[in-house]
């Protein structure tokens, strides 16, 4: 038997310093439960996941039938916040850069959130960010890209990516690994439950209505699939996940099980004559799942049949693995998914009938003076991503009207999906696009004013940019094909390659347009022929 | 399925109670283990008056109509086990008195009766009993039915007829409760072997000086039996240890099931003492001979007699766990499986004593049903709260007849900092498991132990069971998530590996059956062993009789109840059951599925009834590793191929011995030991080829 010692091993501390795995984790407040993950990681390599917990309460119930969270519900997250905590300190995870919280729809569209936020920051010290479709959309993207790389049967097909939560159903459109639609539909598995309950509809009743209600809310969708060519159904989610363990299909996590459709309507049409409380006997489900199963599963065989195909590929990812790993590289967007946004944000310009070469081209010279300025400003490749996307879509309003057209585009782009980016994202996106004209953000625009600081500044020095890129790309005729730039002093000296009939008309719409550029940066600007 | 496909479950379990009494009887046994096989009938029953019997009874008051899965009403069954278990108590005391007893005399242990006291030994006894047992014992006088003080139920009284006041009719009645004294076995002065006297022959032979100037009429022992099977209330909001408190003060004064008397009682005697604990003739047994037997185990363990008893077993070291190294690094090397008690319980109780003091350990987990008096699991778990672990400890407060004891531990624990859980609400927590979460270098390293019997190293000494320590990774993954489950940290999520019962365990036994099932449907070949103490489950039974149908072939090794009749033409025909009473209580649930050549192996806490897969949290846990299930698949071999100690069950429900015994017949847990000390052996040779430098830390 070993010697008890009476005191803890006082070189325990610097022996986990030595320690290169640490923990990170995810919290994620859903519309019928909280789940965390704990995951590990060196910094480097994939985040293993190390523990999964899942609590319910149903936050999705009262803000999609009372448009608000209950103080009730509200003390039970708490509680169940703070038992987390409790197994984060167990875990030793307690660095808040290594934990983030995050809450979907049934917050997000609370009208009491702000108070909710502030209550569960009091209570339990969680810094609780609501996360928009688009983030949901962009972790998801990122979170499946590796399974579209090696599933042959998705690598070069049409796929519509699907997850029905509790209040809304995110789809991604793709062919091969490129995303053509993104959209989020105020369709989710909880809310059509909430809805279908005011109608007090008789339980033979309730899936003919839920069917209704799927096929009209997702009748956009048949617009955007293409009407020729096979498409695969690729189902993320608990409630198809499920369904898939049940008709004994097993799914590892990044793996991809083949569900037939025909297997799984039966499945469906079984368990939607069950009650609630026969489904939690014969299934051994909590409430919050049972009640959720038939909405979600419905929606998920509509769609199917929608696409006309005869089997639905289900795979184990969720949106805390995607959390979790986005967080080894916050703010890190690869190529391939800065590719993704701006295809997409094409896919709407070509909507509004603009001139893509022309947009393209002042989007190459404006990312051109983007990087040649980075030691000034310091912004990262996200900032950039708003640039290319704002200097693409900055003559969107030309669709409706020359006259203010830049405040079309303001109201277009605020109004229109682009994959990748969050609200605040669009919102700055719109506003670069507002302010590449003569205009300048004054107190009484209120997006404007209603930003932070950073985004101000943000915003400022991005259209300062877009505005000297549109200055060089003044004849649209890509006269200025090549640019170098350099700071000099106080001075941005821009080089133009190749040209021998003069520069004349650039330099004087750069002298007319470079306040903005000089009120961000605090830099003249010059442009040179170039000496080679 | 029709009920005469299945056994009663009572009586299945007094047939099991026969074959300990039948190691009583057999004369090749050891004479003081025959005692204490006796010993073991006598309090098994105990325990079955107290809960089936009493569970049986409650349902009578409940006016409970119903039929069992054999199609017995509950007042058939109360007849026949009436009927089951006066035989066996005759029997009994007639390998006692007859067989026992004698024996027992020649080799010095011999019970004195006053009239055969020496000189010396009454002037011991009058000093006794005007020094002590006048003192201590207190006559009750009875009068009422329905006044009754309290009697400790399984404690021995002696019951006075007094004969009637003048002008009265009706003899009076006291009572003399010998209660928890130590006054029941008397040992008397004597220079040739070990002498003793029964308190109640005592307190028989001077009972006038209790009752000075009363005509005693007669005196008899009596000892009664009440019944146990009280449920706690777990309303929303209750205090589980107060309401386990009141459980057990109301156990004391519940409704009697059994009386043992004297046969020298007298009729109106008899008749009182029936009226007083409302008891029918059929709860009565009359014995010749002392009442409760279960106390003479206390003669098999008096010193100087060891050649009486089995050879002395100390536990093995079990190979490739090396005592100087880590635990851990034994555990990281590879899984490791102990057969117990042929190999030692001390790596289970290292894991957690290295654990409590280990840096890097960051967290434990750990069940508890019942556990050892000064266990030295406890007090690991303890120092590791002390030493600012996180310790969560979920101890079955319900874990019945160590109630008292678990809620001392409970309160203990709590205040040595560890997190205590009572069990999880409306179930009991029955299921073995450890969990060690440990940092290291690369990481969050879980170590895991899983057993098939509770975290007790004592009985750990003399119940065979699984222990398998694993740092696999889904394994750990599984194991954590059930304990967030137990715990309520968390929902209960799908497992990997694992399965647990209440949800799943059930579910995935029934499925591993069907898949034998399917194969032999197909034309291919479809095999079942499976090792555990109790089968009892209608549904699993119904499975395996449909799988041997199918032609798969089930071994069964089943060491008590046994509701499944094996061999019956068109139902069960390729079941076996085998059941071994032994040395060591048979205790190990061990499943083993051909399932198409992978040969899937589970080690479970669970026994195969409707209260382990319903009604209790329950592990079912895969042997993983190759080499562990290899060994688990050759200890259930040895199992079936027992021939000495083994008992094939006929489709009437007789026991008989499978060959006809030879000298070099097999005894499964002879043959156990030998693999055991020859492993260790083997390894200790290897150590001492191999020298380790000591170097300069």
């Amino acid at each position: 038997m070993l010697e008890t010692p009476s005191a803890p091993d006082p070189s325990a501390e610097s022996r986990r310093a030595r320690h290169a795995v640490f923990p990170l984790a995810v919290i994620e407040l859903g519309t019928s439960s909280i789940r965390m993950a704990i995951g590990q990681t060196d910094g480097v390599s994939h985040v293993r996941i190390i523990e999964q917990l899942v609590r319910g309460v149903s936050l999705g119930k009262d803000t999609f039938t009372l448009r608000e969270i209950r103080r009730d519900t509200m003390a039970r997250c708490i509680e169940v916040l703070k038992s987390y905590r409790r197994k984060l300190e167990e875990c030793q995870c307690t660095n808040a850069q290594h934990i983030r919280v995050v809450a979907t729809s049934a917050v997000r569209e609370a009208s009491n959130r702000v108070a909710f936020l502030d209550r569960v920051y009091t209570a339990t010290g969680f810094v609780v960010e609501p996360i928009d479709d688009a983030e949901i959309a962009r972790l998801t993207y990122l979170g499946i890209r590796p399974l579209l790389e090696r599933e042959p049967e998705l690598r070069e097909a049409t796929t519509l990516l699907m997850e029905v939560g509790g209040g809304t159903t995110e789809v991604l459109l793709l062919k091969g690994r490129n995303i053509t639609h993104s959209k989020s539909y105020r369709l989710g598995s909880l809310r059509l439950q909430q809805q279908l309950r005011q109608y007090h509809a008789a339980r033979d009743q309730t899936v003919s209505l839920m069917e209704g209600h799927i096929d009209r809310t997702l009748e956009q969708l048949g617009e955007v699939i293409p009407q020729q060519g096979s498409m695969e159904l690729l189902a993320l989610g608990s409630d198809v996940r499920f369904a898939a363990r049940i008709l004994q299909l097993e799914i590892a996590d990044e793996d991809l099980v083949r569900v037939p459709l025909k297997k799984l309507q039966r499945f469906v049409t079984e368990v939607s004559e069950m009650s609630v409380e026969q489904l939690m006997r014969r299934y051994h489900l909590e409430l919050s799942q049972a009640e959720t199963l038939v909405p979600a599963l419905l929606t998920t065989v509509r769609t199917a049949r929608m696409l006309d195909t005869d089997h639905v590929l289900v795979t184990g990812f969720n949106l805390r693995d995607a959390l979790l790993q986005g967080m080894l590289r916050p703010g890190h967007w690869s190529d391939d998914f800065h590719e993704q946004i701006v295809r997409s944000a094409e896919e709407v310009a070509r909507r509004f009938q603009v001139d893509l070469e022309y947009s393209r081209h002042v989007a190459a010279l404006a990312q051109t003076v983007f990087r040649a300025l980075i030691p000034v400003h310091q912004m990262d490749v996200r900032c950039e991503a708003i640039l290319h996307v704002a200097a693409l879509l900055h003559e969107a309003g030309l669709f409706i009207g020359s006259s203010g057209y830049h405040k079309h585009s303001f109201y277009m782009i605020i109004n229109s999906e682009i994959f990748g980016l969050n609200s605040v994202d669009h919102r700055l996106v719109a506003l670069v696009a507002r302010y590449h004209r003569r205009a300048t953000p004054k107190p009484t625009h209120e997006v404007f004013t209603e930003l932070d600081r950073d985004s101000r500044v943000i915003v400022t020095r991005l259209a300062g940019i877009l505005r000297v890129a549109l200055a060089l790309a003044q004849s649209r005729g890509q006269r200025i094909r090549q640019i170098d730039c350099t700071v000099e002093k106080n001075r941005l000296v821009i080089r133009a390659h190749g040209r021998s009939d003069g520069l004349l008309l650039e330099q004087l719409e750069l002298r007319q347009n470079s306040n903005l550029f000089q009120d961000g940066f605090g830099l003249g600007v010059i442009l040179r022929e170039s000496a080679e | 399925m029709d009920p005469s496909a299945y056994f009663n479950r009572e009586l299945s379990w007094l047939e099991f109670n026969q074959r300990v009494l039948d190691e009583a009887a057999d004369p090749a046994v050891p004479l003081l283990e025959r005692l204490r096989f006796l010993a073991i009938t006598a309090s098994n029953l105990d325990e079955f008056f107290m809960v089936r019997v009493g569970s049986l009874r409650t349902c009578v008051r409940r006016g409970d109509s119903g039929v069992d899965p054999s199609g017995m009403t509950v007042i058939e069954q109360l007849d026949a086990v009436s009927v089951r278990v006066h035989r066996m108590v005759e029997d009994s005391y007639r390998l006692y008195l007859d067989e026992l007893d004698p024996q027992l005399r020649q080799i010095g242990i011999r019970r004195r009766h006053m009239t055969e006291l020496t000189q010396t030994q009454q002037d011991f006894v009058e000093q006794l009993v005007e020094e002590k047992i006048r003192a201590v014992l207190s006559p009750i006088a009875v009068h009422d039915p329905d006044h009754f003080p309290l009697l400790m139920g399984r404690t021995i009284n002696v019951a006075v007829q007094l004969a009637p006041r003048d002008g009265d009719e009706d003899y009076r009645y006291a009572i003399i409760p010998l209660g928890q004294s130590d006054l029941r076995f008397i040992t008397l002065p004597s220079a040739t072997g070990h002498e003793f006297i029964l308190g109640e022959d005592v307190i028989a032979m001077t009972v006038q000086r209790f009752f000075p100037g009363e005509e005693i009429i007669s005196t008899v022992p009596f000892r009664m039996t009440r019944n146990a099977d009280l449920t706690v209330r777990e309303d929303d909001g209750a205090d589980l240890l107060a309401e386990m408190e009141d459980v057990l003060d109301e156990r004391k004064d519940s409704f009697c099931v059994r009386l043992e008397i004297s046969d020298r009682a007298t009729m109106p005697m008899l008749a009182f003492l029936k009226k007083l604990f409302k008891l029918m003739s059929r709860d009565v047994y009359v014995v010749h001979g002392p009442t409760g037997l279960g106390d003479l185990a206390r003669l098999a363990d008096l010193a100087g007699h060891d050649q009486h008893l089995y050879p002395r077993w100390t536990p093995c070291a079990p190979a490739g766990i090396d005592p100087v190294t880590p635990i851990f690094d034994a555990i990281r090397e590879a899984d490791r499986l102990l057969f117990h008690p042929y190999e030692s319980y001390s790596s289970v109780v290292r894991l957690l004593e290295e654990a409590a003091v280990d840096a890097d350990v960051l967290a434990i987990k750990q069940t508890l049903y019942r556990t050892s008096r000064n266990s030295p699991i406890i007090a690991a778990l303890k120092t590791a709260a002390e030493n600012g672990k996180n310790v969560t400890a979920v101890v079955e407060l319900k874990a019945r007849f160590d109630e008292a004891r678990n809620i001392e531990w409970a309160k203990q624990l709590e205040l040595a900092g560890v997190q205590v859980i009572y069990g999880v609400r409306g179930l009991k927590t029955h299921a073995k498991a450890c969990l060690v979460v440990r940092r290291e270098t690369d990481g969050y390293r879980r170590y895991c132990h899983f057993g098939t019997g509770n975290y007790n190293e004592v009985t750990a000494r003399f119940y065979t069971d699984i222990s398998y320590l694993t740092c696999k990774e889904q394994l750990g993954d599984d194991l954590v998530a059930w304990f967030n489950a137990v715990t309520g940290f968390s929902l209960l999520q799908q497992f990997e590996l694992l399965n647990s019962a209440p949800i799943g365990l059930r579910e995935k036994l029934l499925e591993l059956i069907q898949f034998e099932t399917e194969r032999c449907k197909g034309g291919l070949e479809g095999q079942i062993t499976a090792k555990l103490n109790s089968l009892v489950d209608p549904g699993i039974i119904d499975a395996l009789y449909q799988a041997s149908q199918a032609g798969v072939k089930i071994r069964l090794n089943v060491r008590g109840i046994c509701c499944l009749k094996p061999g019956l033409r068109g139902i069960s025909e390729n079941i076996e059951v085998v059941s071994v009473i032994d040395r060591f209580l048979e205790h190990a649930r061990i499943f083993h599925f051909m399932h198409a050549g992978a040969n899937l192996v589970w080690i479970s806490s669970a026994d195969l009834m409707p209260r382990n897969l319903d009604r209790r949290i329950e592990l079912l846990v895969p042997v993983v590793d190759d080499e562990c299930r290899r060994r688990v698949i050759r200890i259930l071999n040895t199992c079936m191929q027992d021939t000495v100690k083994a008992r094939t069950i006929t489709p009437t429900g007789l026991y008989t011995q499978p060959k006809p015994s030879k000298k070099d017949g097999l005894r499964s847990q002879i043959e156990f030991q030998r693999q055991a000390r020859e492993a260790e052996d083997n390894a200790s040779e290897s150590s001492r080829r191999m020298f380790v430098p000591q170097f300069p830390t």
